[in-house]
């Protein structure tokens, strides 16, 4: 078993071929340091918020992982299906809306509030999908945009679910059967409800990771990859362009609307004006600070973006330009936009590939100095 | 009747506006091929200049917006020549997002260093009106009419004319073959974002005048307005981003009176968009862009 993974995709492909029928399907894993590596990331979900006592730094952390399942949704739409979309945030919208619709409103359990919260995201998705056949680059990246005007625009109208422009106290409860992830209980010891929510995010992150790595090995994800690469050519070889570009945006639309239910779980309240523009171009710019079409780019990216916040906070105690209460100068809210803004910029000008082709780099010069030739 | 005339001439006012800003961004687009979302920046430090130069140095308003549109241009080009020009062939994302980082980092600095008050301009009309033909009309309407057309007619004669513009024309129809004659692609690339930085500069000293409400953080968001304005007239058409802009601010002057309440507050906000997608839906590359042709 372990040796014919470690000798990668090409030893299981006479097995495969007989039984897949001619398809040759790559297992999941190639290399047992990648195996190490699941395993230790699976193992830090639950050590880090029973070890992690800071209400803080947990609350940071569970943003960053929303953020992350936000992105690898989008990443489906923009890293492997190559299309350009400033409209993630309408799609996380619409599933912090209905998760608060179905959990809080209705009082549906969580099993059900929370694969809704997907699903009408998706089935929105899929509405999409269509018109962004006949635009291309720049051109759909702003129709994606107005999607986010026109969300803001129909949450604000619709206050019996939204609360309209006041937002809404959310009161979806994350019990999962006997789980209550909002005071969470292991082995006698309770938790805190920032502990439970790392839990239960990372845990939907890691589902989410392996759903998209699957999905991109099946007809339909080389299907979009293809259709990224060259379209033409893509049709061509008999890939079909609506079916394709509804997939992609189903996909990310409808794990951006799990992201959201998350997110309003998570904020406790929410507002039409939370999922906005600007929301949108940080899902952005963490999967291209990450690495576009990787799996796990957009989770490293997520930290880094997550990270600039904190890293304001730290130092901007000891710059002498910031103000003081009541006076004038540079605010915390304005330096943190400055940094993300230049980091961005700094990022796209010397490692446009993302923080997963530096760890590459790192892991490769690593291996050669380990092993002189 | 003359109501509608009167919403018309406000109509046309702020469609000049988002014009002179749409122009911007299709300049940059047409000539280096780059999406700038960095253009609100500009809009921004057009007024902030704006407000320095009236205010510190003493300068009469309309020197101020001069010496705000030079200062703002040359900003504009050093930012194209350090940070925006080495990503710009790289594909659709990086230079999308860079200007995107760009567009975030402006008014953030700006408003480190003017502060988050509301500024007055302290322009030569203020709020009064003058009586046209049965019509009262703000002076600033008319102010900001004339002065877009007078831009309109350097920015021709510029590409008719001059020499730098009939590269830049010649580059943009064939970046290669205007290579090979010896047009330089850095000079064209900078000159774009000049212009689009003083396009930007002038929209948003007009913008933040007293009658636009004087000059306050979040004037960037304008710019955003822009973006179905040239989407609406096609990405590389300067004579769509003119028409666009007169269009959807005509639309959003009706939107904000003669919609019934029935289809909700802040339907002027959105009545741009909604244009957009509708032109869209029949013209994917917009009422003057010319459709791309592809190879395999």
């Amino acid at each position: 078993m372990t040796s014919e993974a470690a000798a990668g995709p090409g030893a299981s492909a006479p097995s495969a071929a007989g039984a897949a029928g001619g398809i040759l399907v790559p297992r999941l894993t190639q290399s047992w340091r990648s195996r190490l590596f699941i395993v230790l990331g699976l193992a830090l979900i639950v050590i880090v918020p029973t070890n992690v006592g800071s209400t803080y730094w947990l609350t940071v952390l569970n943003g960053v992982g929303v953020a992350a399942i936000a992105a690898v949704g989008l990443n489906v739409l923009t890293g492997y299906a190559g299309q350009l979309s400033l409209g993630q945030s309408f799609f996380v919208g619409i599933g912090a809306f209905s998760a608060q619709y179905f959990g809080g409103s209705l009082d549906l359990p969580m099993v059900l509030w929370l694969p809704l919260a997907g699903l009408l995201a998706a089935a929105a998705g899929g509405a999409v999908a269509p018109f962004a056949l006949r635009l291309r680059g720049p051109y759909l990246a702003i129709v994606s945009l107005s999607l986010v005007f026109l969300g803001i625009y129909i949450a604000r109208n619709i206050p019996s679910v939204t609360g309209g422009y006041n937002g809404t106290v959310v009161e979806a409860t994350a019990t999962l059967g006997p789980i209550d992830f909002e005071r969470p209980t292991i082995g006698g010891l309770s938790f805190s409800r920032e502990q439970g929510m790392f839990l239960l995010t990372w845990s939907v992150l890691a589902v989410v990771l392996l759903l998209v790595a699957n999905i991109m090995r099946t007809r339909a994800g080389r299907a979009m990859q293809a259709s990224r690469d060259h379209d033409i050519a893509a049709e061509v070889l008999g890939v079909r362009m609506l079916r394709t570009q509804v997939n992609a945006f189903v996909v990310a639309s409808g794990i951006g609307g799990i992201a959201g239910a998350l997110l309003a779980v998570n904020l406790e309240y929410i507002r039409p004006e939370n999922f906005d523009v600007a929301l949108a171009v940080q899902y952005l710019a963490i999967i291209v600070i990450g690495g576009l079409g990787t799996l796990f780019g957009p989770v490293l990216g997520a930290l880094f973006v997550g990270l600039v916040p904190v890293l304001v906070d730290e130092i901007s105690g000891s710059l002498p330009f910031m103000s003081e209460a009541g006076s004038d100068g540079l605010s915390t809210t304005d330096l943190t936009l400055i940094l993300y803004g230049s980091l961005i910029v700094l990022f796209l000008t010397l490692e446009p590939r993302g923080l997963v082709q530096i760890l590459r780099r790192t892991s490769v010069w690593l291996r050669s100095r380990r092993s002189p030739r | 009747m003359t109501e509608n005339l009167q919403i018309l001439v406000g109509g046309i006012a702020s469609g000049c506006l988002l014009a002179l800003i749409a122009l911007g961004f299709v300049v940059v687009t047409k000539s280096t091929g780059v999406l700038n979302l960095a253009q609100g920046g500009f809009v921004v430090l057009g007024c902030y200049l704006t407000y320095e130069g009236r205010q510190s140095w003493g300068l009469p308003f309309w020197l101020a917006v001069v010496v705000a549109a030079i200062l703002t241009a040359l900003i504009a080009a050093i930012i194209e020549a350090t940070v925006v020009h080495p990503v710009a062939l790289r594909g659709l994302y990086p230079p999308i997002l860079v200007t995107f980082g760009i567009s975030i980092v402006i008014p953030a600095v700006a408003a480190g260093i003017w502060t988050t008050y509301q500024l007055t301009l302290d322009d030569p009309w203020g709020l009064d009106k003058v009586g046209v033909a049965g019509l009262t009309i703000a002076q600033r309407d008319i102010a900001v009419i004339v002065v877009t057309l007078v831009v309109l007619a350097l920015f021709l004669a510029f590409f008719r004319f001059s020499r730098l513009g009939l590269a830049m024309q010649a580059a943009a129809s064939d970046p290669e073959a205007a290579l090979a004659q010896g047009i330089s692609d850095r000079v064209i690339h900078m000159t774009a974002w000049a212009m689009a930085g003083a396009l930007g500069a002038v929209a948003g000293a007009l913008l933040a005048t007293t009658g636009g409400g004087g000059v306050r953080p979040g004037l960037e968001t304008q710019a955003l307005i822009a973006l179905p304005v040239i989407i609406l007239g096609g990405l590389t058409s300067p004579a769509g981003a003119v028409v666009g802009g007169l269009l959807v601010g005509v639309a959003q002057q009706f939107a904000v009176v003669r919609v019934p309440d029935v289809l909700g507050s802040g339907f002027h906000e959105v009545a741009p968009y909604l244009l957009m997608l509708l032109v869209l839906l029949v013209r994917p590359q917009g009422l003057f862009g010319s459709a791309e042709v592809r190879r395999i």
